[in-house]
C-alpha cells in the first residue's frame, strides 16, 4: 500500500460513512414523520402519563404510611429553600440599589 | 470537526517511522492508539480560562473572566444554550471562545444557567429572562462599571438575548445572536409533527408535567433525533486523524460535550413549545414576559445574525427574518460554512466574523 493510499484509504472510509449515516437518518426522519405515527405516538403518550401518575401516587401513599419521605417531598423542601432565596435576591437588589445612589450622591 | 483540513505531517513519514510493506507502522499504531484512548483513557479535566464567580442564583452562576489588558469599555455578556454545558465556549487553551475574547481585551461576563433539578419544574422563559438574564446583566453593569454592555447569545441562549433586549432597559449597545432560532414557522423536517402541534392534534403538556423537569436523556434524544437518529459518523473522522495528539484531545472534549446534555426545566419547555414553536408569538410580536409585550421593534442595539449553511438544528430561515423587524440601524449578517458548532478559535484570535465587526462597536480605550 503507498503512503498516499493509507492515507486516503481513511479519508474514504470516513466520506462513504458520511454518506451512509446520512442517507440513514434521512429514511428515519421520513418514516417517523407521519401522521399517523405522530397520533400513535400521542397516544401511547397518553397511557404512558395515566399508568405512571397512577404508580406514582400509590408509590406516595405508600410512602407516607410508612414514614418515609417520597421524592415528592423533597422536592417540595427544594422549593421552599428557592422561594426563600428570591427573597434574599430581592433584598439583595435593593441593597444594590441603594449602594449605586449612595455612590452617586457622593459624587456630586 | 470533520470539516478540518489534514494535518499538514499526515501524508509524510519521519525518519524515525518504522515502515514495513509501505505501511507506516509508527503512524497506524499512534492512530489506533489515538482511536482507543477516547474508551481506555480516564475522563479528560477541562482547563478553564481563569474567571471567578461574581453572582450565584439557585444553580445558575455568572462567571467573570477578567482581561490582563483591557482594550475595550464594553464588555461581553455570553449567553449559552438551555440544552447543553456552556464549556464548549472554554475548550480548549489556545482554541477558547471565552480566551479569545479575554486576549484581546474584553471582559467577559458568562451566565451559566447550571442543571435544573426536580425543584425547578416550575421554572419558565420568563424566570429566565427576568430574574436570571436581566438581573445576571444588571450585576455585571455594576460589577464593571460599564456604561454599555454587549450581548452574545449561542443557540436557544440567542432566542433568550433577543427577547431580553427586547424588553430591557439596560444600555445594551452590541447585540450578537449565534445560529439562534428566532422564526418557528420554517422546521426542515417533521412537518407533520410540527402541523399536528399547530392543529393541536397533539398535547404534550401532560407529559412534560408528569416529568417536571425534562431528563438530559430525553433532551439528548430530542436534539438527536432532530439532526441525526443515527450518529456515528464523528468516529470515523476520529480514526482519519487519530494519529494527531491534539486532534484526539480536541475530539475527546467536543465529543464529551456532544454527550452531556443538561434537564430541561419543565414551565421553559412548556413555553417554547406552546408560545414559541405552535403559535409562533416572537416573531408575531405577541410573546408576553411577565405582563411585558415583547417587540422586536424595540432592539435598536447593534445586530449581528450569524447561522450556518449546514445547520441541521437552527437553519438559517429560523434566525434571518429578525433582520427586518428590529430597529437597529447597524445590521449585519453572517452566513458561515459548516454545521451548529462555531466554537473553536484558532491560535486565540476572535473568530473571523468577530474579527472587525466586535472592536469597531465596543469603545476602544
Amino acid at each position: 500500500m503507498e503512503k498516499n493510499e493509507q492515507v486516503e484509504l481513511y479519508k474514504a472510509i470516513k466520506l462513504t460513512g458520511f454518506k451512509v449515516e446520512q442517507e440513514l437518518n434521512n429514511w428515519i426522519k421520513d418514516q417517523i414523520n407521519h401522521t399517523k405515527f405522530v397520533q400513535g405516538t400521542n397516544i401511547a403518550g397518553k397511557y404512558y402519563v395515566h399508568v405512571m401518575k397512577c404508580v406514582q401516587n400509590s408509590m406516595g401513599h405508600l410512602f407516607s404510611n410508612l414514614n418515609i419521605p417520597s421524592k415528592q417531598d423533597v422536592t417540595n423542601i427544594g422549593k421552599l429553600v428557592l422561594q426563600v432565596e428570591e427573597k434574599i435576591d430581592k433584598v439583595e437588589d435593593q441593597v444594590l440599589l441603594l449602594q449605586q445612589k449612595v455612590e452617586g450622591l457622593e459624587n456630586g | 470537526m470533520d470539516k478540518k483540513d489534514e494535518h499538514p505531517n499526515s501524508l509524510e513519514a519521519k525518519p524515525t517511522d518504522l515502515v514495513i510493506a509501505n505501511i507506516n507502522v509508527t503512524k497506524e499504531y499512534l492512530r489506533w492508539n489515538g482511536f482507543f484512548s477516547h474508551w481506555t483513557e480516564s475522563e479528560l479535566m477541562q482547563e478553564n480560562t481563569p474567571r471567578e464567580a461574581i453572582w450565584k442564583k439557585n444553580k445558575a452562576i455568572l462567571w467573570y473572566y477578567p482581561t490582563s489588558q483591557k482594550k475595550y469599555k464594553t464588555p461581553l455578556f455570553l449567553i449559552y444554550s438551555l440544552v447543553n454545558k456552556p464549556f464548549i465556549l472554554d475548550l480548549l487553551p489556545g482554541e477558547s471562545v471565552i480566551q479569545s475574547f479575554v486576549k484581546n481585551g474584553f471582559d467577559v461576563y458568562l451566565l451559566d444557567f447550571g442543571i435544573p433539578r426536580d425543584e425547578d419544574s416550575d421554572i419558565t422563559v420568563d424566570h429566565y429572562i427576568v430574574d436570571y438574564i436581566q438581573r445576571g446583566v444588571t450585576r455585571a453593569l455594576h460589577h464593571s462599571s460599564a456604561e454599555k454592555i454587549s450581548i452574545v447569545g449561542y443557540c436557544l441562549g440567542g432566542t433568550l438575548a433577543s427577547v431580553y433586549t427586547a424588553i430591557s432597559n439596560e444600555p445594551i449597545e452590541n447585540l450578537i445572536l449565534m445560529v439562534a432560532p428566532i422564526d418557528f414557522q420554517y422546521f426542515p423536517s417533521y412537518d407533520q409533527w410540527v402541523a399536528a402541534l399547530r392543529a393541536e392534534l397533539i398535547n404534550v403538556d401532560d407529559l412534560i408535567d408528569y416529568y417536571g423537569v425534562i431528563p438530559a436523556e430525553f433532551v439528548k434524544f430530542g436534539v438527536r433525533l432532530l439532526t441525526s437518529p443515527v450518529y456515528l459518523s464523528h468516529y470515523l473522522s476520529l480514526l482519519n486523524r487519530a494519529d494527531d495528539p491534539n486532534y484526539v484531545l480536541r475530539w475527546r472534549l467536543f465529543n464529551k460535550w456532544t454527550k452531556e446534555h443538561i434537564p430541561f426545566a419543565g414551565g421553559a419547555m412548556k413555553q417554547l413549545i406552546n408560545d414559541f414553536v405552535k403559535e409562533n408569538k416572537l416573531i408575531k410580536g405577541e410573546l408576553m414576559i411577565r405582563e411585558k409585550k415583547v417587540n422586536l421593534s424595540n432592539i435598536k442595539a447593534n445586530l449581528l445574525v450569524v447561522s450556518s449553511n449546514l445547520d441541521h438544528l437552527v437553519p438559517k430561515e429560523q434566525s434571518i427574518p429578525i433582520i427586518d423587524l428590529v430597529s437597529s440601524q447597524d445590521k449585519t449578517y453572517k452566513l458561515l460554512q459548516g454545521g451548529h458548532t462555531h466554537l473553536i478559535v484558532k491560535d486565540n484570535k476572535l473568530p473571523d466574523y468577530l474579527e472587525e465587526w466586535l472592536p469597531q462597536r465596543s469603545d476602544p480605550l
